[in-house]
């Protein structure tokens, strides 16, 4: 009986995976110049080489570290839309710091402030969104969203004012000295040491949500809230802790991108990172493990987009048909349908 | 020359799956034209389910219509409503934003009359009142067309409900529990539209369960019982208490006295030692004028209860639903602040503005609660048993944050082997059977040390006989080891098993209020809940 | 700061000129509130509706199959969406960024593919601005303040009041109303909720299709952020204005207002213009929360 619920789970999240890869070839075939050597930019060229792989692998972990806050807060039936906002305010703040921080501070304090500074931020923004709900009951889906839209654009301001940097052409902060960036470890490509806290990340909300009360009182709360009142659970203060840590994550997201690929703030950098997240934890179904894969195909789908416009041409915003078609697709109940005919 | 019949349904049958229930078991109605007819039985006997057949909102597994005669298949309300058949269901189903007029004639608006209205379907709205107004003269009824439904009284939104079938050209109109929402007021002036609306020729089928109300109003009345028919009687030819004792199917009430001869004697040894008892017993929890004030027209609420259950002693709540035991549950467990209302816990003073301080007592353990909703407050149906199991008391298994594992595994093992729970413990609770969940619930709060106060909703329901009994084993044994406890229950039978004193509430007010409850029995007991009797 | 009347002209004219896509996407939304589904899926339909529609006049130049297709492509996608959600029983929210994203996708991949860049698409395409005879349009103070708007404005405002009395009076307001009153009643009644709801997303397509298509106008142009978030502003407009067809229009002319203040104040280097960019969010958060707190 579990067992045939986990397989239509899994069959399903497959289905969509393949629905979005033949959506994928579609496109490229109606689009591109080239269909044959689209198809080989976006399929197989993430993979062959070192550079294009490493590359791959270090865009799945902001999605893999967003995408974990992100499904917590799915899981008590909280959605934040303010991913976008929630990036770029870590970033800026981490890159902020790192640009500002001492010589006599050494490089791995400076990590860990980023970093720390970064999350801290994100769940401020978060946490707004969540009182606001508890309080004053407006849906924090509006609200995150508009606070994000704020956000962004006091950021693009302080970039481009304030921070921008005087050498160059680009709308940008200064580079950030090398000696706080992150050490690459899979040369030439920008694959840093955040992937260990990434994994370290997922292993860690792994163990907490199956091991330790508040991870049970969570699961709780998002599986029927009147059971969770009936425990003496504090719903409320967990749907704002929720929406906190969805957001720290986020901003621990952004910082680490700041340190760590870009090595500046430019304006714009993060941009779908936000939506991209949500559909990671789409795909993820609430599972944490399930996180890895999912970042892995949607980043996938980002890289293969990036190599065909390059390549071919077709513009990368196909990445977002593609995630669309994918979330559609997933929470579309047909294939329950069918299971409960059976029965009857 | 036999009366021209209005509706005759024979051997209906309707089944429920998964649970296998027959909500129909070979029911038959035969309603005469222009008569009101009644339609009595306690919950689940089935009335609600072979008039929402007859309303077409609902299809039968098994057996046949006729309407004035001709054998007819209802499939849906349309079909219904070419018939003349007209139902207002229990829950209404007004549209707030609407007004009077536009919920009356929702879907049969009157068209103004050019061509560009009958294309783009604009409503004549002066039409649109006249009409309403009309139909609400014609059958005697006082609305305001234009006013919007949301700032109307029950009464008044019942009788849109009324009309609105009316403006259908409803012949038979079946209403469904229409007294349970009104005051006796209110409900004296529906009858009093519903002889005016028989009069002009229609015909009316009234379903309850309230017995002096059918001996009003009705010409006729259907028994029903766990969803068959157990006879149509002339109310000019019966009286309320063999009605009653039909209903409760318990036969008439001079065979019981015997019964109670016999538990008497057994009795009479405890009755002594009883009386002393609770002289001596300290007072576990004082409730005084508790009050639940409900907005418009979501129900009764409570009026002024008042009661006390002392430390080794039962005190059985017993009222039919939709009579007020919701919202008691609701209030003593303290998911709803009442509006009015002092309790006392063991010489603590708790007043409605300081809830938190009741609250506070079911993390600490001293009060224990068993909810009546145990799927949908007392279970998470895609978290596993075990998860289900220590959620409760998950303090324990979980001492320093961080789950015992073993500790949580042993406990549910163990609970499923003592309670008998045929289930595994990683099996997401929701695939139970309900006596399974039942027992998981029970189970739950009797595996760990006996609370000062228990607070037992239901406790028996989908029980089978065995752990049934089992059940009530464990309770007593709570109550020997001093635990004051409170059975709240619909269920008659199991009221008089277990409880020491019987409070009996019907339409949110306390009609019975009985120490040492023995002498009391079945029948006696049916009478309070239907409202026939008030002692107070 | 220059508070010359003429300015103060040009900035209330300005204010009403922004206004018209607000009202489009608005009461467009409004249906589908009305309902009871919330679309946030406006800021997707509207640059769906603006880029086939200023294509298609584009192409025959011709303001009026520009609107058509506007109207059409964007009714289509909102239909989509209604499909998923009655047939399928996806996510009402999860759908609504669904259409978000596919719109971002879909309009990128077929400018590229059609105009070979992703950037600015300039369009041959602009609305006349003299519908009044000119004694009308040069009376002073409300001649260049009310009468000097396209057809695209007068006829949003048109949009607004014909909506506002289909809702009232027509018997299809009448079930719309209905099923976000009390969908069950409505099925007991012998109707389709479920077809009301589609009927419903169709004007949502129509209005969100209009406003993004007016906005294309206004610029005679189709840029990749041309809505720059008044699909979401408009969704406020929709509560603010108690879901009431004449107070969601002053609640628009609200925002305009915000907006049109937010350009004005950006001639002035005292205030940062990026700064000034994130006013009318702001303001429509503010407004949420007062609005809410009452």
């Amino acid at each position: 009986m579990r067992n045939q619920r986990a397989f239509s789970a899994t069959f399903r999240v497959l289905m969509a995976a393949a629905f979005s890869i033949i959506l994928a070839a579609t496109v490229l075939l109606l689009f591109a110049e080239d269909f044959r050597s689209a198809l080989w930019q976006f399929f197989v060229e993430p993979f062959s080489s070192r550079y294009f792989f490493g590359n791959y692998i270090a865009d799945t972990v902001p999605l893999i570290i967003s995408g974990i806050g992100v499904s917590i807060a799915f899981r008590s039936k909280n959605f934040n839309l303010g991913g976008e906002g929630q990036i770029y305010a870590g970033a800026l703040a981490g890159g902020v710091l790192a640009l500002h921080a001492p010589e006599a501070f050494g490089p791995g304090t400076v990590w860990i402030l980023v970093a720390f500074i970064g999350a801290f931020i994100g769940a401020i923004i978060g946490t707004i969104s969540g009182l606001l709900k508890a309080y004053w009951r407006i849906s924090e889906m509006i609200s995150s969203y508009l606070i994000s839209a704020i956000i962004i654009n006091i950021s693009d301001f302080f970039i481009t004012g304030p921070l921008q940097d005087s050498t160059s052409n680009f709308q940008t902060t200064a580079q950030i000295p090398s000696v706080f960036l992150l050490p690459r470890i899979f040369s030439p490509s920008k694959l840093d040491i955040s992937i260990w806290l990434a994994l370290f990340l997922v292993l860690f909300f792994h163990i907490l949500s199956k091991k330790s009360k508040m991870g049970f009182e969570l699961r709780v709360c998002g599986e029927n809230e009147e059971f969770a009142r009936y425990c003496g659970i504090s719903v409320r203060a967990y749907n704002i802790a929720a929406m906190a840590i969805s957001g720290g994550m986020y901003g621990l997201s952004g910082a680490l991108l700041v340190i760590g690929p870009q090595g500046r703030v430019m304006r714009g950098f993060s941009s779908g990172l936000g939506w991209s997240a949500i559909s990671v934890a789409l795909l993820a179904q609430g599972r944490e493990t399930a996180i890895l894969p999912a970042a892995l195909f949607i980043a996938f789908l980002k890289a293969g987009s990036d190599h065909v416009m390059i390549g071919s041409g077709v513009p990368s915003e196909i990445i977002s048909m593609l995630q669309a078609a994918a979330m559609l697709f997933i929470t579309a109940q047909v294939m329950p349908r069918l299971w409960q005919r059976q029965r009857q | 020359m036999l009366p021209m019949l209005a509706v005759r349904m024979q051997g209906i049958c309707r089944r429920y799956y998964p649970r296998g229930v027959h909500a129909n078991d070979g029911a038959s109605l035969e309603v005469e034209k222009g008569s009101i007819h009644a339609i009595v039985g306690e919950n689940g006997a089935g009335k609600t389910t072979l008039m929402k057949i007859l309303a077409g909102l609902d299809l039968p597994d098994e057996g046949s219509i006729e309407i004035e005669g001709r054998l007819v298949k209802i499939e849906s309300p349309s079909k219904a409503q070419a018939l003349g058949i007209g139902m207002v269901q229990q829950h209404f189903l007004i549209f707030d934003e609407l007004s009077a007029a536009e919920n009356i004639f929702f879907g049969i608006e009157p068209i103004r009359n050019n061509k560009i209205s009958r294309l783009a379907g604009i409503v004549d709205s002066q039409e649109l009142n006249t009409r309403a107004q009309q139909l609400a003269t014609e059958y005697g009824f006082a609305i305001d067309p234009s006013a919007p439904a949301a700032s109307l009284s029950i009464g008044a939104r019942q009788q849109i409900e009324i009309l609105r079938q009316l403006a259908r050209h409803a012949k038979i109109l079946i209403l469904d529990e229409p007294s349970s929402v009104l005051t006796e007021q209110e409900t004296r002036v529906l009858f009093e539209k519903l002889s005016d609306i028989r009069r002009l020729g229609h015909t009316i089928i009234l379903v309850t369960h309230k017995i002096h109300e059918v001996m009003q109003i009705a010409d006729r009345v259907t028994i029903m019982r766990q969803g068959r028919t157990i006879g149509t009687y002339d109310i000019s030819a019966t009286t309320l208490q063999k009605l009653t004792s039909l209903i409760m199917g318990e036969g008439s009430i001079e065979e019981k006295q015997e019964p109670i001869e016999k538990s008497q004697i057994d009795k009479s040894k405890i009755e002594s030692s009883k009386i002393e008892r609770s002289q001596k017993n300290p007072l576990v929890l004082g409730v005084d004028g508790l009050t639940v004030r409900r907005p418009r027209y979501y129900g009764i609420g409570l009026s002024d209860i008042s009661f006390e259950v002392h430390a080794g002693e039962i005190l059985g709540i017993c009222a039919l639903s939709g009579n007020g035991l919701d919202d008691l549950e609701n209030a003593l467990a303290a998911f709803q602040s009442p509006s009015f209302g002092t309790f006392i816990f063991d010489g603590h003073h708790i007043e409605p503005h300081n809830y938190r301080r009741y609250q506070s007592l079911f993390q600490k353990g001293l009060i224990a609660y068993l909810p009546s909703d145990r799927i949908k407050r007392g279970l998470a149906s895609s978290l596993s048993v075990r998860d289900n199991f220590i959620a409760l008391s998950r303090h324990d298994f979980f001492p320093k944050g961080w789950i015992l594992e073993n500790a949580a595994q042993q406990a549910i093992l163990d609970a499923i082997r003592s309670f008998e729970i045929n289930a595994l413990p990683d099996q997401p609770a929701g695939e139970l059977s309900g006596g399974n969940i039942q027992k998981l619930a029970i189970a739950r709060l009797f595996s760990r040390d006996f609370p000062k106060l228990f607070i037992l909703c239901e406790p028996t329901w989908s029980l089978d006989i065995r752990s049934a009994e089992q059940t009530c084993r464990r309770i007593r044994l709570a109550k020997e080891e001093g635990t004051a406890i409170l059975l709240l229950s619909s269920n008659i039978d199991e009221i008089l098993e277990l409880s020491d004193h019987i409070m009996v509430l019907s339409r949110g007010r306390r009609v019975l209020y009985q120490k040492n409850s023995s002498l009391l029995n079945r029948a006696i007991i049916g009478e309070y809940l239907l409202g026939n009797r008030i002692h107070g | 700061m220059n508070f010359s009347p003429i300015v103060l002209i040009d900035f209330l004219k300005y204010t009403i000129a922004a206004a018209t896509p607000l009202l489009f996407a608005s009461i467009g939304g409004l249906f589908s509130e009305l309902s009871g589904m919330l679309n946030i899926a406006l800021e997707g339909l509207m640059a769906i509706g603006a880029f086939f529609g200023m294509a298609a006049a584009g192409l025959t130049s011709n303001i009026f199959f520009g609107a058509l297709a506007a109207i059409l492509s964007a009714s289509l996608a909102s239909m989509l969406m209604g499909l998923m959600i009655n047939k399928f029983r996806t996510n009402l929210f999860i759908t609504g960024l669904a259409i978000n994203l596919l719109a971002q996708g879909i309009t990128a991949v077929l400018s590229q593919s059609w105009y070979h860049t992703k950037a600015v698409v300039a369009f041959n395409i602009s609305v006349d601005n003299h519908l009044f005879p000119r004694f009308i349009s040069r009376l002073p103070l409300i001649g260049p303040i009310f009468f000097s708007h396209s057809m695209i404005t007068i006829f949003a405002w048109l949009w607004v009041l014909t909506s506002a009395f289909i809702i009232k009076n027509t018997k299809h307001g009448l079930k719309i109303r209905a099923t976000g009153s009390n969908p069950q009643a409505v099925s007991a009644l012998g109707f389709s909720p479920d077809r009301i709801h589609m009927q419903a997303f169709l004007w949502s397509g129509v209005g969100s299709g209009l406003g993004g298509y007016a906005l294309g106008l206004s610029i005679s142009a189709f840029v990749p952020n041309i809505i720059s978030g008044r699909g979401w502003i408009a969704l406020v407009a929709i509560y603010l204005g108690r879901k009431k067809p004449l107070w969601i229009a002053a609640s628009c002319l609200l925002f305009a207002f915000a907006e049109s203040l937010s350009n004005y104040i950006q001639g002035f280097s005292s205030i940062p213009p990026l700064l000034v960019l994130a006013l009318p969010y702001l303001v429509t958060l503010i407004s949420l929360i007062l609005a809410e707190r009452e």
